[in-house]
């Protein structure tokens, strides 16, 4: 007597394409998937609970492990919330260098997205194209911050570098170039019919669950629901430059691959109209409760001595009240809810992870997919497991 | 006897060669049959030189060509370009530890990568390098070509059923389902031009393009040979088996070592099979003007062998139910429909 | 999406991919070879934390400040009654590069070399310690 019977694969931690250390336990019938359990928890560093340990100002250095591909976009959303705990905000000057750096880093993370959802599909080049061009961006923050990818190079009111010399000539060099490297990846992949076939119908998340689910960012918007932070509660500068939100209409796949292709152009779009506005001045706040004073006056001036080692031993406390403050990150809605008691030291620092929010559909989107579908549909969600575990 | 007689006119000097030395083993007492037996072991073991070879060269070609379609450079430490790369890539294989693990089905498991690889090798004692270069002139060379193909492809299948694998065994799945819905429209486009030669002897198949190839007459029936082909051989965008973003390394994830090297072995040798057997059927073989005819076939061969290359490292894999769709509703129906006109115009 | 013989046209697009790859293959290569070409980082690159001993002022704010103790300090007192470094050390394998303790330095003793091959056999040898902590890391250089 032939009886069938279900399949159990354990696809991940060590698996090609699971993108970091996600475990799915997979019940196979053939090749369709029956049920799918994403085990988390595998790279979790208790980031929270380390925040409740440590001032303010030393915290920015961890939200670069977050979501490691957006290093500043981590630092932007988190020195963000906690200049509103603080109630100061950042010079004109700075508020544009944060726009420019995130939005680049919007691009080398949808960059890696892209190359990497090639790569799982099985197109390798692709992979390397983006690679290398997100290499140009990696060099600009190398110019920038010296390092190339946990920049930390954001602080409380303020930044701490202003451009170095040829840094804006270089970036302008790559806002030249960029546009027609898009061009290559689309005429790789836009109208493969190999493309196609594997994205067009394939995970289709609708606008309902989307928004029922929680969904944020590029995976949001390709269901069709007009929700961009940038947009509607407009930070920073994004006020003041003319960009379009992307939609896409269907919410499968290949939307949310054409989401990100057109996010990237419109970033392009974003800091070229920055670098025309960029003003001069500082670039750090220069307000005795929070930012360090020139290390030029020292050892002569005292008082500057005696603050300096103030902010860096007490810390700065900010009044007793509760914040949450969320920005627009390359993969959603990176959001920090800070619990302050009054202390130098948060209370309770909570982490709204945009992958951690938008992996949760991951089940319901993979019941009936093919095997196959699992890897084009877990690189569609572009999940970072740095900030899912956290 | 000379070089220029050696290439140009392989014919007459392999008859030239064959004579002399019966002739010389009749004078010593010497059975023909010692001295054929003598001869043939000669040729085996220059064509499987030739074999192995070639899948080196092969292999570091793809990753030549593969690094420079990326803007990278692709091997360059070992030797002038990395040329050596497949003799420090066949060492380091042969000295790593052949792991076998303890659930494996061990006969079979051992067994199927050697049969694979000489299932592979099969395919060559019919392909005519030049004329009279042909180990053995079947006159059904074209049916031996598909079945030793076929043998090939069941060993992948033995491999990931053996290995006891979960993935290992979804890639096997993939092979038996791959290797049936591909083998039937290459047979049938290749048909196509065996009606035209009136034969399946693949010698006489290139002898009747003289003057004209068949893609000039058959360029559909090419097309739909060489996707089959690339279907059939598991090569990019068809290489399901191996996906190894979905099933890891496929039908070869619990092999290393040797046995890992012989399936890669066997991969390249069929992958170049297929290249000459397109070249034989349907851009004439080793004919061509000036150049000696072997120089032709190896030129016409490497130039598809290219291409497949190109089209691995240019686009996505396909996915399992749209192989399936695409060789039932689009290969079959426009190989019966090639096959059907190339036989009504051949009737009129 | 299943493809079937309406959608033949999409044929060409294959054939335009292939037109990207073959440029490609005819532009330079942009990877360079690595032991024998190495790459110059910018001025502000953030590699192995250098400490100049002379400039010290044995403030322990470095070892305080750092996000994951990466720095340890031992001070003491010294001949004329002044606060002195007695031992200093880095844990490079800790260090994160965040470059916060070169930046909160007061008296710019901290500062960030160019060097990144870093790898060592021994974990010990991965501590940055007192001289080891000057002039040019000892480093294994690959070759």
């Amino acid at each position: 007597m032939i009886t069938t019977q279900e399949f159990h694969v354990n696809l991940g931690p060590q698996h090609p394409s699971t993108h970091g250390v996600l475990k799915l336990n997979l019940v196979l019938d053939g090749e369709y998937i029956v049920d799918c359990e994403p085990v988390l928890g595998q790279l979790h560093r208790g980031m929270e609970k380390m925040a409740e340990g440590m001032h303010y100002g030393q915290f920015i250095p961890l939200t670069d492990r977050l979501d490691y591909l957006a290093s500043a976009a981590n630092n932007l959303a988190y020195v963000l919330a906690v200049e509103k705990l603080m109630g100061v905000e950042a010079p004109e000057r700075a508020k544009y260098i944060r726009v420019i750096i995130t939005e680049l880093q919007r691009i080398a993370s949808h960059l890696v997205a892209i190359g990497t959802w090639g790569l799982d599909l099985g197109a390798w080049t692709v992979m390397l194209y983006t690679f290398r061009d997100r290499e140009m961006v990696l060099d600009l923050f190398e110019m920038y911050c010296g390092a190339r990818l946990t920049l930390n190079c954001f602080r409380v009111g303020g930044t701490t570098y202003d451009f170095p010399p040829g840094f804006i000539e270089k970036l302008k060099e790559f806002l030249d170039v960029f546009p027609r490297r898009v061009d290559d990846y689309e005429a790789l992949l836009t109208r493969n019919p190999i493309w196609l076939s594997r994205t067009k119908d394939v995970g289709v998340i609708s606008a309902e669950d989307a928004v029922a689910y929680g969904l944020t960012g590029p995976n949001l918007r390709a269901s069709g629901v007009n929700w961009d932070i940038r947009r509607v509660y407009p930070y920073e500068i994004y006020d003041r430059v003319e960009f379009d939100v992307p939609l896409g209409s269907r919410g499968d796949a290949f939307d949310r691959y054409m989401v990100r292709i057109q996010e990237m152009r419109q970033s392009c779009r974003i800091i070229k109209q920055a670098l025309e506005q960029l003003p001069p001045g500082e670039v750090m706040l220069d307000l005795p409760t929070i930012s360090l004073p020139d290390k030029r006056q020292f050892p002569n001036n005292f008082p500057a001595v005696v603050r300096h080692f103030h902010l860096l031993v007490q810390g700065y406390a900010p009044q007793e009240k509760e914040i949450y403050l969320g920005v627009e990150n390359p993969k959603g809605e990176l959001g920090f809810y800070i619990v302050s008691d009054g202390s130098a030291y948060p209370y309770r620092l909570k982490i709204r992870a945009p992958s951690f929010i938008n992996l949760q559909i991951l089940p319901k989107v993979l019941k009936g997919a093919l095997l196959a579908d699992v890897v084009c549909i877990l690189a569609s969600l572009d999940p970072v497991l740095g900030e899912v575990d956290r | 006897m000379s070089l220029w007689q050696l290439l140009y006119e392989p014919d007459r000097w392999a008859d030239e060669i064959n004579k002399l030395i019966t002739n010389w083993g009749l004078q010593l007492g010497i059975p023909v049959f010692i001295t054929q037996l003598f001869l043939m072991i000669v040729v085996a073991v220059i064509l499987l030189s030739f074999i192995l070879l070639n899948v080196a060269f092969l292999t570091w070609l793809e990753r030549k060509v593969a690094g420079h379609i990326q803007v990278r450079h692709g091997p360059m430490r070992t030797g002038p370009h990395g040329i050596l790369q497949p003799v420090a890539d066949g060492i380091k294989l042969l000295f790593k530890e052949s792991i076998t693990l303890p659930f494996v089905d061990n006969f079979i498991y051992t067994l199927s990568p050697a049969m694979m690889f000489t299932a592979a090798m099969l395919t060559y004692i019919v392909l005519p390098f030049a004329p009279g270069w042909v180990v053995a002139p079947l006159d059904y060379g074209l049916i031996f070509v598909f079945a030793a193909g076929g043998v090939s492809s069941f060993f992948v299948f033995t491999a990931g059923w053996s290995s006891n694998n979960k993935y290992s065994l979804l890639a096997g799945m993939r092979t038996i389902a791959q290797v049936i819905s591909y083998e039937i429209p290459m047979i049938l486009a290749a048909l196509g031009v065996a009606l035209f030669a009136g034969s399946l002897n693949l010698v006489e198949i290139v002898e009747a393009q003289k003057g004209l190839w068949n893609i000039v007459v058959q360029p559909l029936g090419f097309l739909l040979f060489l996707t089959a082909a690339l279907g059939e051989t598991h090569r990019a965008p068809f290489d399901l088996l191996e996906a190894e973003q979905e099933l890891v390394a496929g039908y070869m994830t619990e092999y290393s070592g040797m046995r890992f090297a012989l399936f890669y072995l066997g991969e390249y040798t069929h992958m170049f099979a297929a290249a000459a057997l397109m070249t034989t059927l349907y851009l004439g073989g080793w004919q061509g003007p000036y150049l000696p005819p072997v120089v032709w076939f190896l030129l016409k061969a490497y130039a598809l062998v290219l291409l497949i290359m190109w089209f691995r490292w240019t686009y996505p894999r396909i996915r399992i139910d749209h192989l399936m769709n695409f060789s039932w509703k689009f290969i079959l129906p426009l190989a019966l429909i090639n096959l059907g006109v190339t036989a009504l115009v051949l009737v009129w | 999406m299943a493809l079937g013989l309406k959608d033949i046209g999409l044929a060409m697009e294959l054939i335009r991919g292939i037109g990207v790859t073959v440029r490609h293959f005819f532009q330079p290569t942009v990877t360079i070879h690595y032991p024998k070409q190495r790459r110059e980082p910018y001025p502000r690159f953030r590699g192995l934390v250098r400490w100049d001993k002379e400039k010290c002022a044995a403030c322990v704010l470095c070892a305080h400040y750092c996000p994951v103790k990466a720095i340890q300090i031992v001070t003491g007192e010294g001949k004329e009654g002044q606060k002195e470094v007695l031992y200093y050390q880095i844990d490079a394998a800790r260090c994160m590069y965040c470059g916060l303790c070169s930046e909160i330095c007061p008296v710019g003793a901290l500062s960030h070399s160019p060097y990144y091959e870093l790898a060592v056999y021994e974990r010990q040898d991965a501590v940055y310690a007192q001289e080891r902590l000057a002039g040019e890391p000892p480093i294994i250089r690959y070759r």
